[in-house]
Parts: C-alpha cells; sequence; structure tokens
C-alpha cells in the first residue's frame, strides 16, 4: 500500500506537467482546430529559456520563469501568424507546418545552447516533507500548487473575460463571431500565444525534474498530446485528468516494466483511445461544418 | 500493345534508356564515401516511397514510418546473430514481421483519422524505440553488430559498389510497383478514397479494408528499407529509427511532393545529398529543412514535384488558352431497353420505403415516411427547406441507419446496409454539394466507379499483375465510352475543380451511371444551373430511365419537376403530405400552405398554364 | 418600452453582384431601406435571398455593386467591422453560441461595446423584457434551448448591439405559428421605435404582415417590387414561388 500510494504521488508532479501541456495543446485545438505538434518543442524552448535566465543570469526563478513565458508567447504569436493563410481551410497542412516549426526549434535550440543539455537544479532547497509515511518533495509540491494556479487563471480568463468568452465563440461559430464584431485572426493569436505560454509555463517547471536537452520535447510532447486525446481533445478538464492519468500510469509503469515503461503506456494509451475514440469526456473543437 | 503502352512515346522510352545507362555507370564515377551516401538515399528512398504511398495517396497520417523501418532492420539483425538464420531466411522473416506490424498499427485508422491518427502513430513508433533501447535482445543502446554480409551467388556484397547495383535493382522494382499500382485501380481507390471518403464508399470502395492496405503497403517498403539498411551498414542501433529521423523523412515526402512517388524520391534523395554535403553543420541542416517545409506547407503545399504543374498553370492563364477551348459535346442517349409490361410479368417496386423513421439527438427529421416507386418511373421529392429530403436519401443510400421502419431494393431489405455494398447492389446517388474527386483527373473519376472489382480482389496485384492490367485496358474503354455517352471527352485528363459548374454536375450524373444502376438518386440535379442547362439535364433524366434505370430526384425547381417527372411526393416537416401527378401536388392546398406558409392564399386561383413558364 | 428612438440611416443597394463556387448567385440587384421602414425579400429556395443578406455583412464576397449605409460605403468596411456602423445580423439558422450560457451570448452581442458600462447592463434588462423566457433561462446554455428558444435568443443577441438596422434570415424557419406570431410581434414593436429591417423569409404570410414593402427575387434577380399590400394578393407572387 505504501508503495501504492508512493508511486502515485510520484506520478502527480510529472502528470501536473503534461496536465499543463495537454492544457495549452487543447485550448489551441478547442479555439482554432489547429493540432500543433510544436508544441512540445515550445515548451523545450521554455525550459531552456527559464534555466538560462535562472542559471546564468542568477534572476529569481519566478521571474525568469515569468520572462521564459513572455518570449514564448511571442514565438506562438509568430508561428500563428504565420500558419494564418492555412487555418480553417487545410488542417493536414496546418499539422504539417507545425512539425516543421519544431524541426526549426529545435535546430534553433541547439544552435544557442549546444546539443548537450543541462541539469537544472531545484529552486527549492528545503528537504522533502514526510507525510503519512510518504515522502514528498517540496519542489513537488510547488509544481502542483503552481499547475492549479494556472488552471483557475486560464478558467478565469474563459468563462469571465470579454476575450475568453469572444475566444470560446469563434471556435463554435465564426461567421457568427465576425457578425457580432469579433477579430477573428486576433483571437486566435491570443489563443496560440496563451498556449504557447503554458507550454513555457511546463517547461520552466520540468526543469528541475528531468534533464534539460533539444530533444526533450518529444517524450514529453507526445505524452502531452495522448493526455488531450485521452481527456478528449480541446476538453480543458479533460486535459487536466487526462495529464494526471498518464503521469500516474507512466510512475507505475516505470515501478513495473523499468525502461520499458514508455512501451507500456503507449500500449495502454491506444487501447484506451481505441474503445473511445473522442476521449474519456468527449472532443471539442470549432464546428466544421 | 495495350493503350496503356500505347500512351508512352518514343521519346521517353529513350529517356528511360539514358536513366539505365547513368544508374549503371555511376559507381564509377564516385569515390567510396560518396558511393554510402548514394547507398544510403537510396534507401531512404524507398522508406519515402512507402510514406508517399500512405500519406499522399491513401491519405493517412503515418508517423511510425521509422518503427516499421526498425522492425525489420532487428528482425534481421537478432535472427542472424542470436538465433543463426541465414541473411535471406532472416530478411523474408523480417518483412513478415514489419508486415504484421504494418496491420497492427492500421488498426487504430479504422478508428479515427487525421491527427488522432498522427498521435497514435507516433506514440506506437515511440513504444518501439522505447523497447529498442532496453530489450537485451536487441542489445540495448549498442546494438547489435557483426551482422553477417548478405550471400548473392558469390558476389561480395561487402563492397558498397556492388550493393549498390543489388539496391538499384530493388529500387527499380519497388518503384515500378508503387507506380504501377497508383497508376491502377487500387491506387485510384485510394486516392478516391483520400479526396472523399464519404463518395468513395458510395462508388464501391471499401474504406477499412482500404485503410489498412495503405499501412500493409507502407509497413511493406519500410521492411525492405530495413532489410538493405542491415546488409549495408551490417550494425544497427536505436539512435537511427527516432523520432528526429522520422520527421526528416516526413520533411523529404513534404519537400518533395507527398502525392507523388517520383517527388518522394526526389525529395529523400535531395535531402540526404544536402545533409551528407553538409554533415558538419547538422543544426543548420536540421533548421533549412524545417524552414523550408514551412515555406512549402504555405506556399507550395503539392512540394516541387507540383511545382511544373503549377508553372504550367500559370502560364496557360497568361496565354489564355486551354481550358476555355475545350468544350462540351451533346449528351449521346442509351439505347432505350425494353419496358417490361407490369401485368405479363410482375416485379416488386424498384424502391419500397416503409414507415421510415429517422431520430437525431432531440431533432425527429423523419417521421414514419412510406413511398414506393415501380420499376422504370421517374419520381420526384420536393418540399421546402428542412423537410428531411437529403435526410430520407442519406437512409435509402446507406449513410444513415433509420430509427424505425426498412427500405427494400426490388423486394430485398437494404436497411442497415453499408454504402459500398449498396453500390455493388445496384444504387447510386449524387449529392446535392458536388462530391466529386478533386485530386483526380475526370476520367480518373469515372474510373473509380466503373471499377466493380471487389477490394480483396487486390491479391492479383502481386500473384498476377496482368490480369490488373487486362483489367485496367477495359476499365479504359469504358470510360471513354463513357466519356463520349455524356459529352466530357473534351475534359477527360482536366481536374474537376477547374471547370464550370454545370459540367462538374453532368460529371457526377456520368460517374454514377457508371455502375450501370438500377436505381439511381439524384440529390438537386439542377441547382445552380441555368436554363439550357436544366433543358439538357431533363434530356439526360429520361435517357437514364429509358435505359431501364428507376430515378428518384430531389428537386426545387417545380418546372423541371412538372415537366419531367411522372409522379412526386411532397415532404414537409419530415412527414409526406402529399402524393400524386405534379399537378395534382400542385394544386393540393396542403403544400402550397408548407411552401408559402398561409391558408388564406391557398384560397387563391392557381394560374393558368399560359401563366407557367415554358 | 423605455428605449430612446433610434437615429436611422438609409440602406441603399445599388447593382450588386454575388459570385461563389462558379455559381451567379445574385445579380445586380437593388432597393432601398429608409429609416424607420421595414423591407421583405422574398422567394423560392434558392432564389439568392440568403445570399444579399450575407453580401451586405461582408461575410460572403461581392462582385460588384454599391452599398451604403448612410454615409458609410459598406463595400470598404470589414465584415467584424460591420456592426459597430449600426447593422446587426440574425443569421439563418440562428446560428447561437452553443456551449455559452443565454446570457453570455447576449453579452456577446454586445461585444463592439464596453460591458462595463450602464448601457449595458441597460440593454441586456431591455432585452430581457422583450424576451422573458430568455431571462428566466438566462444561465442554461444555449445548445439546450429549443429551436424557438435559441431564435429569440439569436434576435436579442443582433439587438444587443442597439443597431439602427436589423437584417434576418430567415426567423421562421423550423418554428411552429404560434412562435412565428410571437417573433411577428416583436418585430413590430421595434418597427415602432424606428429600428429599419431587412428580412429575408420563405414565408410570405409572415412577410407580408411584418413589413410595408417587399422585393421579391427570382433566381438571383429582382422579380418583382411593391408595397406588401399589392403583392399579398397577387397571383404572380404565387407563380414565382412555386418556381412555375
Amino acid at each position: 500500500m505504501q508503495v501504492f500510494l508512493q508511486t502515485l504521488v510520484g506520478g502527480l508532479s510529472l502528470g501536473a506537467i503534461y496536465a499543463l501541456v495537454a492544457m495549452g495543446f487543447s485550448l489551441v485545438y478547442r479555439t482554432m482546430g489547429l493540432v500543433n505538434f510544436a508544441h512540445a518543442d515550445v515548451l523545450m524552448i521554455g525550459a531552456f529559456a527559464a534555466s538560462t535566465f535562472y542559471v546564468s543570469t542568477k534572476l529569481p526563478f519566478a521571474l525568469a520563469m515569468a520572462l521564459a513565458i513572455a518570449v514564448t508567447g511571442m514565438i506562438g504569436l509568430f508561428i500563428e501568424r504565420v500558419l494564418r493563410p492555412l487555418e480553417n481551410k487545410d488542417f493536414t497542412l496546418m499539422l504539417i507546418g507545425t512539425i516543421g516549426f519544431g524541426m526549426v526549434l529545435q535546430a534553433v535550440a541547439v544552435l544557442i545552447w549546444g546539443a548537450t543539455g543541462r541539469a537544472v537544479a531545484s529552486p527549492v532547497k528545503a528537504a522533502p516533507l514526510a507525510l503519512w509515511g510518504l515522502r514528498i518533495r517540496t519542489y513537488d509540491l510547488i509544481v502542483l500548487a503552481i499547475t492549479a494556479a494556472a488552471v483557475v487563471l486560464l478558467a478565469g480568463f474563459l468563462q469571465r473575460t470579454k476575450r475568453g468568452a469572444a475566444m470560446q465563440a469563434v471556435a463554435m461559430d465564426h461567421e457568427a463571431a465576425t457578425a457580432v464584431g469579433i477579430h477573428v485572426g486576433r483571437s486566435n493569436a491570443i489563443a496560440f500565444a496563451i498556449g504557447a505560454g503554458l507550454a513555457a509555463l511546463a517547461g520552466g517547471l520540468v526543469g528541475p525534474l528531468l534533464y534539460v536537452n533539444p530533444t526533450m520535447g518529444g517524450p514529453i510532447g507526445i505524452k502531452g498530446f495522448a493526455a488531450a486525446m485521452m481527456g478528449g481533445c480541446g476538453n480543458i478538464p479533460g486535459a487536466i485528468v487526462g495529464g494526471l492519468a498518464i503521469g500516474v500510469l507512466d510512475s507505475f509503469a516505470a515501478g513495473h516494466f523499468q525502461g520499458y515503461s514508455e512501451l507500456v503506456v503507449f500500449l495502454v494509451f491506444t487501447v484506451i483511445i481505441m474503445i473511445r475514440p473522442l476521449g474519456l469526456f468527449g472532443e471539442m473543437t470549432v464546428s466544421r461544418a | 500493345m495495350n493503350a496503356l503502352l500505347r500512351r508512352r512515346s518514343t521519346p521517353r522510352l529513350g529517356g528511360l534508356a539514358a536513366l539505365i545507362a547513368v544508374v549503371w555507370i555511376l559507381p564509377y564515377q564516385l569515390g567510396g564515401y560518396a558511393i554510402h551516401v548514394v547507398d544510403i538515399a537510396l534507401i531512404f528512398a524507398l522508406l519515402a516511397i512507402g510514406m508517399g504511398l500512405a500519406m499522399g495517396i491513401a491519405g493517412q497520417i503515418n508517423l511510425a514510418q521509422v518503427a516499421f523501418f526498425g522492425v525489420s532492420a532487428y528482425a534481421t539483425a537478432i535472427l542472424t546473430t542470436h538465433n543463426g538464420f541465414g541473411f535471406w531466411p532472416a530478411a523474408a522473416l523480417a518483412m513478415v514481421a514489419a508486415a504484421l506490424v504494418g496491420i497492427l498499427v492500421g488498426i487504430p485508422a479504422l478508428r479515427m483519422q487525421s491527427h488522432y491518427l498522427g498521435i497514435v502513430t507516433l506514440g506506437l513508433a515511440l513504444g518501439f524505440i522505447n523497447w529498442t533501447t532496453n530489450a537485451s535482445v536487441a542489445g540495448g543502446a549498442e546494438g547489435i553488430s557483426a551482422i553477417p554480409v548478405p550471400p548473392l551467388f558469390g558476389i561480395d556484397l561487402s563492397s558498397e559498389y556492388l550493393y549498390y547495383y543489388l539496391e538499384a535493382a530493388v529500387f527499380a522494382a519497388a518503384l515500378a510497383f508503387g507506380l504501377f499500382v497508383v497508376r491502377t485501380g487500387l491506387g485510384r481507390r485510394l486516392m478516391a478514397m483520400r479526396d472523399d471518403p464519404l463518395s468513395a464508399g458510395a462508388v464501391g470502395a471499401e474504406i477499412p479494408l482500404l485503410r489498412m492496405t495503405a499501412f500493409v503497403l507502407s509497413s511493406v517498403y519500410g521492411g525492405v528499407a530495413g532489410v538493405l539498411y542491415v546488409g549495408l551498414i551490417r550494425f544497427i542501433a536505436p539512435e537511427t529509427f527516432n523520432i528526429t529521423n522520422m520527421f526528416l523523412l516526413l520533411a523529404m515526402v513534404v519537400i518533395g511532393g507527398r502525392q507523388s512517388l517520383v517527388g518522394c524520391v526526389i525529395g529523400a534523395i535531395g535531402l540526404t545529398l544536402i545533409r551528407e554535403q553538409l554533415v558538419d553543420y547538422p543544426s543548420y541542416t536540421q533548421l533549412g529543412f524545417g524552414v523550408v517545409v514551412v515555406l512549402m506547407v504555405v506556399f507550395a503545399p503539392t512540394g516541387l514535384a507540383g511545382i511544373p504543374a503549377r508553372v504550367r498553370a500559370v502560364v496557360d492563364r497568361r496565354r489564355g488558352r486551354a481550358a476555355d477551348r475545350a468544350a462540351l459535346r451533346p449528351f449521346q442517349p442509351y439505347e432505350p431497353a425494353a419496358r417490361p409490361d407490369p401485368e405479363a410479368d410482375p416485379v416488386p417496386p424498384t424502391l419500397d420505403v416503409r414507415q421510415v423513421s429517422k431520430h437525431f439527438r432531440g431533432l425527429t427529421a423523419l417521421e414514419k415516411v412510406s413511398l414506393t416507386v415501380e420499376r422504370g418511373e421517374i419520381r420526384g421529392i420536393v418540399g421546402p427547406n428542412g423537410s428531411g429530403k437529403t435526410t430520407l436519401f442519406n437512409v435509402i443510400s446507406g449513410f444513415y441507419k433509420a430509427s424505425a421502419g426498412h427500405v427494400r431494393l426490388d423486394g430485398r431489405v437494404i436497411s442497415g446496409v453499408r454504402p459500398y455494398r449498396l453500390s455493388m447492389l445496384g444504387v447510386a446517388r449524387t449529392f446535392q454539394n458536388l462530391r466529386l474527386f478533386g485530386e483526380l483527373t475526370v476520367k480518373d473519376n469515372l474510373l473509380v466507379a466503373l471499377d466493380r472489382t471487389r477490394t480483396y480482389a487486390i491479391w492479383r496485384y502481386v500473384l498476377w499483375p496482368a490480369g490488373i492490367w487486362r483489367h485496367e485496358r477495359r476499365l479504359n474503354q469504358q470510360a471513354d465510352d463513357l466519356l463520349a455517352r455524356f459529352g466530357l471527352t473534351e475534359f477527360a485528363k482536366a481536374p474537376p475543380g477547374s471547370l464550370p459548374y454545370g459540367i462538374q454536375r453532368r460529371i457526377e450524373i456520368a460517374r454514377a451511371m457508371a455502375g450501370a444502376p438500377r436505381l439511381v438518386l439524384l440529390d438537386e440535379p439542377a441547382a445552380g444551373l441555368n436554363g439550357e442547362e436544366v433543358r439538357q439535364l431533363a434530356g439526360i433524366v429520361r435517357s437514364i430511365r429509358d435505359s431501364g434505370a428507376t430515378v428518384v430526384l430531389i428537386e426545387h425547381n417545380m418546372g423541371l419537376v412538372m415537366s419531367l417527372c411522372e409522379r412526386v411526393t411532397v415532404l414537409a416537416g419530415g412527414a409526406v403530405i402529399a402524393e400524386g401527378t405534379p399537378a395534382e401536388v400542385v394544386g393540393d392546398p396542403g403544400v402550397i400552405e408548407a411552401y408559402l406558409g398561409d391558408s388564406a392564399m391557398a384560397d387563391m386561383p392557381l394560374p393558368t398554364p399560359s401563366e407557367a413558364r415554358p | 418600452m423605455t428605449t430612446t428612438v433610434r437615429t436611422g440611416a438609409t440602406l441603399t443597394v445599388e447593382d450588386l453582384s454575388v459570385h461563389y463556387g462558379g455559381v451567379c448567385a445574385v445579380r445586380s440587384i437593388g432597393f432601398t431601406v429608409a429609416p424607420g421602414q421595414s423591407v421583405g425579400i422574398i422567394g423560392a429556395n434558392g432564389a439568392g435571398k440568403t445570399s444579399t443578406l450575407k453580401a451586405l455583412m461582408g461575410l460572403v464576397p461581392r462582385s460588384g455593386g454599391r452599398v451604403r449605409f448612410g454615409e458609410t460605403d459598406l463595400t470598404k468596411v470589414k465584415a467584424r467591422d460591420v456592426v459597430r456602423h449600426g447593422i446587426g445580423y440574425v443569421p439563418e439558422g440562428r446560428h447561437v453560441f452553443p456551449g455559452l450560457s443565454v446570457e453570455k451570448n447576449l453579452m456577446l452581442g454586445a461585444y463592439a461595446r464596453p460591458w462595463r458600462g450602464a448601457e449595458t447592463g441597460q440593454t441586456l434588462a431591455e432585452v430581457y423584457e422583450l424576451f422573458p423566457v430568455l431571462g428566466e433561462m438566462r444561465s442554461r446554455l444555449a445548445g439546450a434551448l429549443s429551436g424557438g428558444q435559441q431564435q429569440m435568443l439569436a434576435v436579442g443577441r443582433a439587438l444587443m448591439a442597439r443597431p439602427r438596422l436589423m437584417l434576418l434570415d430567415e426567423p421562421s424557419m423550423g418554428l411552429s405559428p404560434k412562435l412565428v406570431e410571437n417573433i411577428l410581434e416583436v418585430l413590430l414593436r421595434l418597427r415602432e421605435e424606428g429600428l429599419s429591417l431587412l428580412l429575408v423569409e420563405q414565408n410570405a404570410k409572415l412577410t407580408f404582415e411584418a413589413t410595408s414593402d417587399c422585393v421579391v427575387m427570382e433566381n438571383g434577380e429582382v422579380a418583382m417590387t411593391g408595397t406588401s399590400r399589392e403583392l399579398r394578393d397577387d397571383v404572380r407572387v404565387r407563380r414565382i414561388y412555386l418556381g412555375l
């Protein structure tokens, strides 16, 4: 039982990271119908940027993160602008276009920061907490707390602000949205920037948990996408559940299957998604009438 | 020789001979490292062809190609080093393994498409990579080395020059087979599925089987590449089969032009050569490739292979030629078939709809609709917007399952039968919003519908290609006849999207008639047509009926309905509110109310025939 | 109702044509809507009525013609800015935002205006007064409403921008006669306040009762015009409707 709980808890913090990735991915999917395969590489840039600001320029962690988010947000705006002619027209091409951007980002990362990665020390020096016989790292709690805060902020933005409502309206009916005065292109750009910001946040947080290197986007990204799919593409609460589930699944698989954990995770994922192709909570995206 | 080969003029044969000469002499011109690069390039070209077949031709997102490559390579390596198999037996088993994995990866394609399929295939590829780095039998991160040289009649294949000839021969055969598939029935069906799965199903394409076939083809090419790779390098490690290479392969296919196999080959060879030239600057190379992919996607989605066609289109536009000159020829009526005497030889009605209801969540689209269409009748179905006409067609043609009631075709119950089977049973339809196969030529659109073979007959591709060839000749002849009958001969090579609306409508009808159907469903065939075109349409429909088919058409153009249909059924609010001859129906107060929304207006006198439009 | 009388402007359409998908949907039509006037466009299915409205809103490209609303040349205004010039649009098939609440839908109608001001709050109250049902269902998701309720929501949403001219596309489609009566009542009330209406409909009866003048379209062109009273008694209208 002890081991079970410890594995569960251990999977939650990485699960929170996957949840952030899935949220950003789902947000863009839900508002623009765009599948952004560059999402994970944006995360990687965020991780490098945050660690650079934190380690090299010795800024406080929070400020380093904020700067990293700003930088990647702009990258997101740029990607959206370039791919805008394809919006609402050819989704396969947009998908391939984002893969191209992903390649560019990886190459840029190697050119700026080198091919070998770096380890980022945890910004929290306190010893792990001991609760009910479980060891819980303080940093993991911070990751969960920040993720929860991001969820609350995102939900607040979408539900309570004019721009957030407009963003959702554009996804549901972009013609009616235009008729009430909403600038569809700008709304999409903001959605994309927020998505990129969430990826950067995930990247900044994941630095101390994993090794930061240019190819880190791959496994994290694909698991994040799988999490989004499992929860239902575009479904934000589903993304959170999916992320945590994949994190916990990953943790258990690592415990039982050691190195084969990824193979197990993806086989389980494939089976789940075959049973419910639209995810556990159903897909939410633009209506492509 | 048959028509297909006759198309190739002597210059093409000459070009082929020159190419063969170049390929033969090439190794003599290159140094040791260069020939190694060429060997690698050919392997990537094989992988690219496989991806092109799955993604470009069949429209299936396949991001697991690198896994198929790896499965075959690892299988060969393990069987030779661990189990003592000879190289070629091991290779054969490895190919089987790759094909089996192809089927496995193809199963999700039956349930999902597009980005979902992309993520699942990518995930499975990642799973495979995970296995290679962990399994002891796979040698973990160190891989497997000391793989034996493939034996070949005493030729020393450890020489990369001689290996080149082996690869060239295999590659030529593989490319030829790929082109053979693309240019014949299977390829056409895959492309039709890519362009419009719905109407592909309606003309007889079995979508699930075709999707599996696409993945199996892709995995077989991956398998061949894997075997050749192992024989060349005789050492494998996980890095070769990673996600970066998967995306590099995708870049090759996108830049070369995924819808053209030759384009894929050019992309693969080109990018491999560039990568080798810039081997000291791998990141700049990747950066460059990524930028080119993005630019291609936005500005040249058809890739390098599509550039000649685009240049030609621009030149044609500048000169203002070609498309305007082709003219629609008149329709040649069908031979009238003997009209069966209903007394002497009673047959069941062609279409019998009994109490069909269709409910969607919270909405009743059809409510106990019944109608009976006798053989050889022309029936019109009319009604205001939203009355359920197209829903009824969708139920009859198998796209929707009725919530209640059944549909009979010539007495046989067909409720719930899938569209492709209905197409085989003789039901054909056109669509309200034209569903032609946009990337195929007009002639290819007809060829897809003319092909009545069942999908499982694709075994002939491997075991009896001559049969395919003969079938192609027959189909081409039938297509030419069909084009001539509908006056479309001059448009045979054009993509339908570039043609005027009226001609596209006629193409859709020709495609529907390709299978010699007994029931033809036309959904608003006159929409968007001018007066003259409507007149021609009426003539075509009458001739279709005269040839022995039964026609049911949905129309808003009451003038057409009046002059063409023998009986008319009126739908409103999902139910039948009137049925009879056109004259009876137009005078029915219920019908007038449904259309105009006012019972008071129903009391007004009907316009006399002299007031009606000619 | 305690609203200000809206200062109107004249909508002038001249020689408007619409081409898309290789088809000419509208060919050189022209008509005017004076301030406070209500004009109907009727015709059989496929006559080009919806394309006309969409062209006015800029949602489909116009190929030729002049459209002026008051002093503004609408052909130069982007689709998303048309509402800012005082034109509200109720699309065919309602097109409410199904995943958002009724109140959120209405607030989005006022997107072009500040949300926090007293004016928007007051407009919202007025819309709830016009359509009490919406007030009762203000926190329900728009997708869960019945057809008639969604139609009211679509009209209410367009009213939130305090337009001077309302374009309505087949508001009666799929609705029972009783609901159609309701809509009719609301439209007549608004007419009294000076709101101009351009109503596209298949339901000729509703149109003749709600409008003072009508344009009859056939095959993308204007076939007849006249006052609603005249056209109501004209046999040729029925001929055009039935496409004979």
